[in-house]
This record gives structure tokens, sequence and C-alpha cells, in this order.
């Protein structure tokens, strides 16, 4: 923190038994901020002393129901120009640092709202929920202080005492995690919540803040008609350009439609689309319910219009996905409803290539050609539109792995030798190996070649081959089944999780799981043979396409 | 020239079958002008006897030709143009009243054209056309084929000279046994093939040789044509709808529902009220068992305002209502809403009361609701308020939907039962309900008038019941209206019933026991289970015709009994060997069903049904697993396992609804068979 170029910052934070996160959280903003102030409300994990190891001024207090006094308590001990709030599951993305830094320097900004990006895990690889801009850090004035007990906020304060202050929007990266256990967080959390809610509304029963924060509560317990009226509230209450006024909107949307008031929600997108032209969350939301209640051709245009537009702005709220792969994922399954699978190709082509869900929409794609018979063009669509990902070793096992897994075996193993790999020279040998044996037992293989052997023995004409495995396997798996009943049953009586864990279940389970796999490729390799003439071609192609696709640990 | 004054058209060639009722519905014209082009029958003088000025021509492959010559003649205001094969069907006074009070700046009216082609009256297809026009001498058809008169007027008056009218003319010529009689359809061809030569990339000769070549029954090569039609014609052509909607009925009839789809879902938002679209796109989703989507397509069929027609839609009477309502009705049976169906089959009936498939729907729907026999039996008789035999056999037809035997009985009155079809209904449901006697009386008095054909029918239900009422010999009065060797027949088989059984092995003529095998299946129809015993214990050989039959009638538990047996003494044919299989399936054993229709596959590779029954069980048994799976499963793991177990559930759904199993006649079909 010596030659620090930028006025000072400081982090200010309330914690409570935050032992697991706190460490990366202060590890991340380690050589950005000046200052580090926790309010302590009752830890008693080794809360105090991570904070301590980081230099931070601690200050206990207790917890009286109140989220803002805690920030304030915080917040008015700090000597920065700036303030920075973060929460203990958060963590500065190490690519924003000077980003934050640079921001800090201009001084003629009150504040600058950061992107939260909501993990659904733990790490940092995990897929992005949504992107949330928030007002994070804004200027050290002793009138900038928090309001509400619940969903405290800074904004409302900084705009009463200058109503043309500067607010800017960075693209700082915050990344939070665990957003998806805070989604299923016990019910008791979320009525706790709610009380508090209620008492902040009836201080101030006219602040469309805490109905929009009420709303967001319901909607977490299922609750959208109440949902909906706070929604409502707020709405009638707020003024036109609310930071969150967008989210009334798309929440409005969301409990029309768990309400299935279909129509009525229709209504409300378009709605919202008039007042949000360039909110693209909308047009995907509309899309899906179109897409739904079976509106095809409405549906795929307004996707396109999500696409078109990309992803929102960054001052709104938005899901990652929409305007790209979730757009174009939902585009491609129109296209397959649709029946036109080259439209569908493209969109799940066109949503691979956005990354994020690479394999989910690629593999869409090799169902696709396998079931119009295309199965012969899979290396070179591959090449062609995949490059990049081709040339990954693991991704390009992976995928081998899996179109022998969904019955392409041609495929595979053109691919297999154009590129020239040496760890699937293994699996090639194992699920040929079959054909060659006389007398095969299950003893043999393991259950991985098996499942890919028996479904090519069937399809290459051995038959009998793969039914003869294929009862050894079951009754060897009855047995085993059998057996691990009496393990479970004798546990109960002693119970040691150390001398015992879970394996035998484990196993047992992915056991039957790929013998389920093995019946579902014989029976794709059965309906395979169904006539293009019969009038039934189509129904059983549909049936192909919505086999469960293989799934690769 | 006489104001108002109407000269009928007409160019014939060889139309004396036809002639005469087209001349006969336009008798009263002011003029009737007929241009000959070389026929050989008497249509020339069939022409003259209605007093009409007959001018002969020679055909020189050209329509207008031969048009715009009568056109040089006419001495009339308006001119109604007409072929041979129509008839003027509103009356020729009223046409003219219409004409009387028409806007003199009005050039041409469009008339209705009502094309049947079937026997069937619900089966007809309609579409406005410019038949009738001012005389004018700027007025000029063109084209060699299809020939129009409509743009030489536009050209002189612009669009808004030709109005609509309820005019009606009626086309015979595509009715099948016209269509064929003439070489009309190698005569188009071989015109529009000329064009072709000269014009290949002309849409409306494409359009028209597709056509063509449909009525020839050239399937695939109408779809080229039509195909090739499509691309090249501009988006605001008044026939590019009909065309897309004839592609799609060739398209469905050559089982190509992907190309139909994707090319619907583009064209109706252009032609979103046209109703035959609709119903052409949620026939191919029902085929394709996509019952959900189909609804909807049916759905916006009905949404569709007939009558209102501002672009020349052909369209299929009843394609906006009746047709659309009675599939919704079906579809929601299948998917097991019954209250819905009752009252779509029902709209259906208000648009046509005669329609047979929701005359049946309803009377099923209503059956499933528990509403008794009685009560079906006043409400069919309100909605059809029969007048005639046929409209009675409809009522019928109805009833034996839901073994309504009761009320079908109270049809045995002399005047209903003359009719053959009528007779055998209520004999069935007398026999079965158990009223020999008057069965017997019935047939006793119906013998004398019945065809051979009917004879054959009548001599076993009436055999069934003669030994039902007395286990003894059949009486004399059976033998007096047969033929002598029918008679030998009968009395060989009654004269071994009447011998006690045994086990020795009997060798009879090939006609005995094919009497016998008929007689087996009558009495399992006819409920009559021990005549039908009887039978097959003193010839062995009907036993399989007896399970098969039992089977097919709903009682499965005592066909599989006897399919057992004579499994082990290997007599299955493949027929019955299915319905084992069915029976396995049915009952849950998955892994029997897929080892035994595994067998009938080896025998048959490539028989549809055994594969969707053998995928259906494989499908079945990796359910099992995956079942199993969840019970050993975390949290982590289940989400994906009950999204598979979805999918694959879906898919036998998907499967089901192919109808690969056998449709089990019992006294309640209504809901789709379900495996879970």
């Amino acid at each position: 923190m010596i030659n620090n170029p930028h006025p000072p910052i400081t982090l200010c934070m309330i914690v409570k038994n935050e032992a697991e996160h706190l460490a990366n959280c202060l590890e991340s903003i380690q050589e950005v901020v000046d200052e580090i102030i926790v309010v302590d409300t009752g830890s008693t994990d080794s809360t105090i002393q991570i904070a301590q190891h980081y230099g931070a001024n601690i200050i206990s207090l207790p917890w009286t129901s109140d989220f803002a006094t805690a920030r304030n308590v915080g917040i008015t001990q700090a000597k920065g120009t700036w303030i920075l709030v973060l929460d203990a599951d958060e963590e500065l993305d190490q690519g924003s640092k000077d980003e934050l830094k640079l921001c800090a320097m201009h001084l003629q900004y009150e504040g600058f709202f950061l992107r939260i990006h909501n993990h659904t895990g733990k790490e940092k690889s995990s897929p992005t929920a949504t992107v949330n801009p928030i007002l994070r850090m804004f200027r050290n004035r002793p009138e900038h202080l928090f309001r509400g007990i619940i969903h405290e906020q800074i904004a409302a304060s900084i705009t009463d005492h200058r109503p043309n202050a500067a607010l800017h929007l960075s693209t700082v990266m915050i990344h939070h995690y665990g957003y998806a256990d805070h989604t299923v967080i016990e019910k008791d959390k979320i009525q706790r919540n709610v009380t508090l809610l209620e008492i902040a509304l009836s201080r101030s029963p006219n602040d469309p803040f805490q109905h929009f924060n009420m709303a967001v509560e319901y909607m977490r317990l299922g609750e959208h008609q109440k949902a909906l009226t706070h929604i409502h509230k707020s709405m009638e209450l707020s003024v036109a350009d609310t930071s969150y006024g967008h989210l009334l909107h798309k929440y409005e949307i969301r409990c029309r439609y768990a309400l299935g008031e279909i129509d009525e929600a229709l209504n409300c997108c378009n709605e919202a689309i008039t007042m949000y032209p360039e909110y693209t969350d909308i047009f995907h939301l509309k899309g899906a319910i179109l897409f739904a209640n079976r509106k095809l051709q409405e549906a795929k245009s307004v996707l396109m219009k999500a696409v078109e537009l990309g992803p929102a702005p960054t001052h709104y709220h938005t899901e990652t996905g929409l305007g790209t792969y979730l757009s174009c994922n939902m585009l491609g399954q129109i296209a397959e409803e649709v029946g036109h699978d080259s439209e569908a190709i493209t969109w799940y082509t066109k949503s691979a290539l956005f990354q994020s869900d690479w394999v989910q929409s690629s593999n869409r794609i090799l169902r696709i050609m396998k079931c119009s018979n295309q199965e012969q063009d899979i290396p070179e669509l591959l090449a062609n539109q995949f490059p990049l990902q081709i040339q990954s070793t693991e991704i390009r096992n992976e995928i081998i792995h899996w179109l022998a897994l969904d019955g392409s075996y041609q495929a595979a193993q053109t691919l297999n030798t154009q590129l020239d790999t040496n760890m699937t020279d293994e699996l090639k040998a194992s699920w040929r190996s079959l054909i060659s044996s006389d007398q095969p037992f299950t003893s043999d293989f393991s259950q991985e070649t098996l499942t890919l052997a028996i479904p090519y023995a069937y399809q290459f004409g051995q038959e009998n081959k793969a039914f003869n495995l294929l009862r050894q396997w079951e009754l060897r798996y009855q047995n085993e089944s059998r057996i691990c009943a009496d393990i479970l049953h004798s546990q109960e009586h002693v119970q040691d999780p150390v001398l015992q864990p879970n394996k035998p279940t484990e196993s047992l389970m992915n056991e039957a799981i790929l013998l389920s796999r093995t019946w579902i490729a014989l029976t794709d390799a059965l309906l395979s043979r169904t006539e293009p003439t019969s009038p039934h071609y189509s129904a059983i192609r549909r049936v192909r396409l919505m086999l469960p696709l293989p799934r690769i640990k | 020239m006489n104001e108002h004054s109407i000269g009928v058209h007409i160019i014939t060639k060889d139309e004396a079958e036809l002639l005469p009722q087209c001349l006969e519905s336009v008798q009263h014209a002011d003029e009737i002008i007929v241009i000959d082009t070389g026929s050989k029958d008497s249509s020339i003088l069939i022409a003259r006897s209605y007093g009409a000025h007959v001018i002969s021509m020679d055909w020189e492959n050209n329509f207008s030709k031969p048009r715009n010559e009568a056109l040089r003649h006419a001495n009339t205001e308006w001119i109604l143009i007409l072929d041979a094969d129509e008839r003027l069907l509103t009356p020729l006074h009223i046409l003219k009243e219409q004409l009387s009070s028409i806007e003199s700046q009005i050039q041409a009216v469009t008339v209705t054209v009502d094309n049947l082609v079937s026997r069937q009256p619900e089966n007809r297809v309609t579409h406005q056309a410019l038949r009738l026009f001012r005389s004018d001498r700027d007025y000029e058809f063109r084209g060699i084929i299809h020939e129009q008169i409509e743009p030489s007027i536009i050209d002189k008056h612009g669009l808004s000279a030709i109005t609509n009218s309820d005019t009606q003319i009626i086309h015979l010529g595509y009715l099948p046994q016209y269509l064929h009689n003439k070489n009309k359809v190698a005569r188009n061809h071989a015109l529009l093939q000329q064009s072709l030569m000269e014009t290949p990339d002309d849409p409306f000769l494409l359009y028209n040789m597709g056509v063509t070549h449909c009525q020839a029954g050239q399937l695939e090569q109408a779809q080229l044509c039509l195909e090739h039609s499509l691309m090249l014609v501009p988006h605001n052509q008044s026939y590019r709808a009909n065309l897309i909607r004839d592609l799609c009925k060739i398209y469905l009839e050559l089982n190509l529902t992907k190309p139909l789809d994707i090319l619907l879902i583009h064209e109706l938002n252009r032609y979103s009220d046209y109703p035959d679209l609709h119903f052409l796109l949620a026939q191919s989703l029902e085929r394709q068992g996509l019952l959900e989507r189909a609804y909807d397509a049916y759905q916006n069929a009905t949404s569709c305002t007939i009558g209102i027609l501002h672009q020349r839609y052909i369209t299929e009477l009843g394609v906006a209502h009746f047709l659309p309502y009675c599939h919704m009705g079906m579809i929601a049976q299948q998917l097991g809403r019954i209250e819905d169906a009752a009252r779509l089959f029902h709209l259906s009936l208000q648009f046509n009361p005669l329609y047979t498939p929701s005359l049946k729907g309803i009377t099923s729907s209503f059956d499933a609701l528990d509403v008794p026999n009685k009560d079906i039996h006043a409400l069919l008789q309100q909605l059809v308020n029969p007048q005639t035999t046929e409209d009675h056999i409809l009522i019928i037809e109805a009833l034996k939907e839901i073994h309504a035997h009761e009320s079908i009985a109270s049809y045995s009155q002399q005047s209903y039962v003359s009719n053959p079809r009528i007779l055998f209904d209520v004999c069935i449901s007398l026999i079965t309900i158990s009223h020999l006697e008057e069965a017997s009386v019935l047939f006793n008095q119906q013998m004398p008038h019945l065809s051979y054909e009917d004879l054959i029918v009548a001599c076993q239900m009436w055999a069934i019941c003669q030994w039902q009422q007395d286990p003894k010999e059949l009486q004399d009065n059976f033998y007096v209206n047969m033929p002598l060797d029918m008679c030998k027949r009968y009395e060989f088989v009654d004269q071994i019933l009447q011998i006690p059984s045994d086990t020795t092995k009997h060798h009879y003529p090939p006609d005995i026991l094919e009497l016998v095998i008929t007689l087996v299946r009558q009495s399992v129809l006819l409920h009559q289970p021990e005549i039908a015993q009887r039978l097959i214990e003193h010839f062995p050989e009907g036993k399989l015709t007896y399970a098969s039959t039992l089977y097919v009638h709903g009682d499965t538990m005592a066909a599989a009994e006897i399919l057992l047996s004579l499994l082990q003494q290997d007599l299955l044919d493949d027929e019955a060997s299915i319905y084992l299989g069915e029976i396995l399936i049915d009952k849950g054993h998955y892994a029997q069903g897929a080892a035994w229709f595994e067998q009938l596959l080896q025998a048959h590779p490539r028989n549809e049904k055994i594969i969707t029954a053998v995928s259906i069980c494989y499908l079945h048994l990796a359910e099992s697993y995956i079942t199993e799976a969840l019970g050993l499963a975390d949290n982590h793991h289940s989400s994906h396992l009950h999204e598979d177990l979805s999918s694959i559930r879906s898919a036998i759904l998907l499967l089901n609804r192919t109808g690969w199993h056998t449709t089990i006649n019992l006294k309640r079909t209504t809901t789709e068979v379900r495996h879970d």
C-alpha cells in the first residue's frame, strides 16, 4: 500500500461467523484498499482472528435486527475517501483491481456501481446465474448513511442530499458465491426476512423498495399472489426511473406466469418491452412463455430479437445466457420441435460458440445428426465449427466417448483416426473386443466397456452375443444389489461411516445407470431400423431425438 | 340486346354423359352457345335439343380459342361460363334478379364452385371463380389451359370492377367415376407439357402440371412440379395459397411430415385465415403423436372465418368447423379429457349432424361419463333427427360403439329390418342379450329377401342362435332358403356336434373347417362362448381363432390361457404370437415381453409393430434401472436421473401413440393404453 496513487478506499463489512469465506474475500482486496473495518455482530468462530490477520479494524456490536445500523457504525469510523462495501462471501475479480483503483481517482463521481456475478456454486469456475449492478463504492461523507433494517440501501441517501450526484456504471467484477445456496436458504431464514420487512413496512408503508424486497421474499417462498401484490404496490409508489424498475416488471411477468396467467404474463411482457426496449431478459422470458405454450413461430421471432440484442446493458439486472447461449439453445429446441434439423444445428452451434454451455448444445447437435442419417458428417462439422475446442485433447476424447455411448460408432472411429489420439485407442479396442471374442464373459470387461460394447455388437449383427452378455450382467447386478441390501441392513446396527463409507450404494447406482444407458442404446439401434416410408417414421424419429443423452462424469 | 339477359357458354368434346344435366340447369337462359371441338358422340345433338347455338371448330390445343369464339357470337348483356361437367345450382331467375340490382360499374362477378370429390356429400372442395361477366368487345380469354378472362377485365376497369356473389355451381368432374372415364387428365398433361416447353419456368403452368400429375396418381412428380412452382411464384399470386395446400396434401399422402411442418409453420404467418392449411398441419402433427400441438392447430382452423374469402382459397367443406372439432374431440378423448371431448363432438355435430365419426365420438364420450344408454340413444335421435333408413343406420353405428344392445334391439320392426345392415345389427344385439327366439323369428322372416352374400352371414348367426336355443339338431326351416352345397356343410357340422367329442384326431375337409372357423369367430362376436367351445371340442382347429377373437374382444385373460396352451403345442400363428406378447407387456412383464418379441423379430426383422413393441420393453427396462439408481442416489445425481426418467417416459408415451398395440374392442376404449 506504499506509493498508492489513488485517494484511499475503506472496505466496510458486517460479519457473523464467516470463517469459511472471509479470508478469500480479504485476500482479493488486499492491494486495493487502504483500510478495513469489520463490524462483527457476534461471531463464535475464528472470524475475528482472520480479520485481525488482514489488519482489520474490528468493531463488536450486538445484533439489533437492523442491517442499516450495523453498516452505519462501520462507515462512520472510516477514514478513506471512498467506502467499498462487500459481503464475506464476495470476492473482487483479480482482473478488476486496476479498474477499481482507477474509479477511485475519479472524484467527480459520488459512487460506482459494481457488477455482482452470482455464481451457482462455490468455485469461481461455476456458472454465473445472474449479474446484478449494485452501488457498492461511494464517497465517504457523514450524510451518506444506509437506510432500511433489511436490504439496506445507500443510493437514496446520496441522491436525497445530492440530487445531481453523478453515479457511474463500472465493469468491476465482484464474484458472489453460494448464490444457489442462497436461493434455497431454509424457509425460516426467508421467514425472518419477511418479519423484518414487515417491521420496515409498518414504519414506512409507502417505501417502494421495501415492497420490492418483500415481493422477492414471497417469490422465494413460492407465494406468487402475495408477491404480485407487493410488486404492484412498489410500481405504484416508485418514481419513473427507479433503478430496480425493470426488475419489478421482470418479476411481475414471472409471478403471472407462475400463477398460470399466461395472457396477462404476455401482456406484461409487451408493456415491459415498450418501457425497456433494450432489456434482453424480457424478450427471452416472453419467448420462453410462448414456447411453453406451443406458439413456436412467435416464440422464435421474439427469441431472435433477444439474440440480436445480446446480453442486457450493464445497468440491468440480468441472467447469464439470456441473449446468448440460453436464447440460442431455446431457438434450437424450437427448430427441433418444428422438425427443422439444419436450423436446429445452426442455433445449437451458435449456442455452443458462446462457450458457457458447450457440452449441452454440442451434444444436441451430434444427436440430431445421428437421427437424420448424417452421422458420417459429424467429424467435418466439428472440424469446421469448433476447430478450437477440438484441439483440446480432453474435449476431443470426451466427444469420441460420447459419440460411442450414443451409438455413433462410425463417427467416433473416424474422429479417432483423424485426430490420432492415444488415449482412445484403448476405448476403441474396448468396444470392438466383444465382436472378436468367441464366448464373452462379463467378468472380462469393465462396466464402462460393456456399456459401449453391447450396443456395438447389437448394431453390427452380433445380437446373440450382445444379449448373452447383457443377461449375464443383469444377473450379476441383481446379485450385487442383494448383497448391498444386506450390507445396508447390517449397517443399521453398526453405524460406522469411516469403516463403511457409502461405496457399495454408489457403485451400484452407477451400475444401474450404465445398465439403463445400455438398454437405451439398444432401443435406439432398434428404432433406427424404421423405414422412412412408414407413417410413423417421423414419430419414431422424435422418440430417438428425445431419448436421454449420454452423460459423461 | 335484352337488359340483364344471360347467355351461357360451354365448350364440348364428347360430353354426352354429363352435358344433359348441365343444359338442364340453364335451359331458361336467353342464349346457349356451345362450341364443339370435334365430338364423336351425341354431344352436338344433345346441345341442339336444348336449343343451343352450336358452333363447330377444330381443336387447336388451346382452350382460349373456342372460349373467345363463343364471345364473338354472344348476344346477351351477361355471359356465364360453364363446363359440361358442371351444373348451375342457383336458379337462373334468381340469378337474373340479382344481376338486375347490380351496380353499373361492376363488370364481373365471382361464383362459388363446389367440387364433389366422392360419394360422401361432406367430401367436397369449394373455391371462388370468375364465371359471370358483362359482354364487352375488349374482354378476352388468355392462356391455352386454365384460360382466364379476369386479366383483361382488370386491365380495363381495375380490381374494383369485380365483386363476389353467392351464386353456386356444382362440379362433378372430380368424382372418381368421371375423372377416369375421360382422357382429360392425359389431354391436360399434353397441353401443359407443350406450354412448358416454351416457358419452362412459368409457375402457373407448373402448378397446373402438378395438379394434373396428382389427378393421374403420380404423386412424386406432382410434388416436384408444385415445389418448383412454389419457388417461382410471386407471393401476391392468388393461387399461391392453393398451391401450398395441394403440395401439403401430397406431402401428407407421402408421409413427408417434416417438409410439411416446416413449410406450413412459415406460410401460416401469411395465410393465417386459411383453415385448410391449419387443418393439414394439424393432421401432420396428429400423425406424429404430437397431440397437444395438433389440438392447437385444429383450434386455429376453427377460428378462421369462412364465407369471407377475400383471397380465392380452395377450401374443403367442414374444414373450419365440423372436421377440426371432431378431431379435437378425438384428441381430448385420447388425453382422457372426456367432458371436453363430449363438448367438442357436440360442437362438430352442430355444423354437420350426420358426421359419423362425431356421432360415434359423442356416443363413446357420454358412455365414458356414465350416461345411461337410453339417454344417449335419445340424444342421438335428437341430434340426427332421422328421416331415412340411412339416418337410422348412422344412429345404430354409433350405438354399436358402446355395445348398447338393448337400444339397438329396439329397431326390430319390419320397416327397419328390411334393410339387411339393420337386420344384422339388430340380430347381433338380440342374440347377445339372449332374445334368441326374436332373432330366430326375424331370420325366418327375412331369409327369402336376402342377397347371397347376406344370406351367408345370416345363416352363420342363425345357426349359432338355434344351437344356443336348443343344443339338438338345426331345425328344418333353417335350410329352406339355402343353396344345396351350403346345406350340406351345415348338416355336416351339425351332425358332428351331435356326437360326443373324443380325442382321436380327425381330418375334415377344408371347406368344413373354413365354415367352423367362421362360426367360432361369430360365436364370440355374438357372446355365445358355449357354442364356440362346443365347436372347438369337436374341431380343435378352431382354437386359435377362438383365442384371437376373444383377445380382440377384450377377454384377454381367457385368451391368454388358450394361447399359452397352443404355444406348448407350437400352434401359434404370428398374429396370435403378437397378442401373447402384448399381454406380457400389458401385465408389465417387460423382460419376458422383450425376449418374446425378440424371437418374433428374428423372423420379421423389419416389422414395425414388433420393433416398436421391443423398443417399449427396452425402454421400460431402462426406466426400471433408473428408478433403482434413484433409490440409491444423493441429491447431486437425482436431478439428472429425474430428467432422464421423464425423457424415457415421454418416449414410451409417444411410441404408444403410434398405435402399435392391437385395438381391444372393450366396452370402453376411451383412454390411451398406459403401461405404468
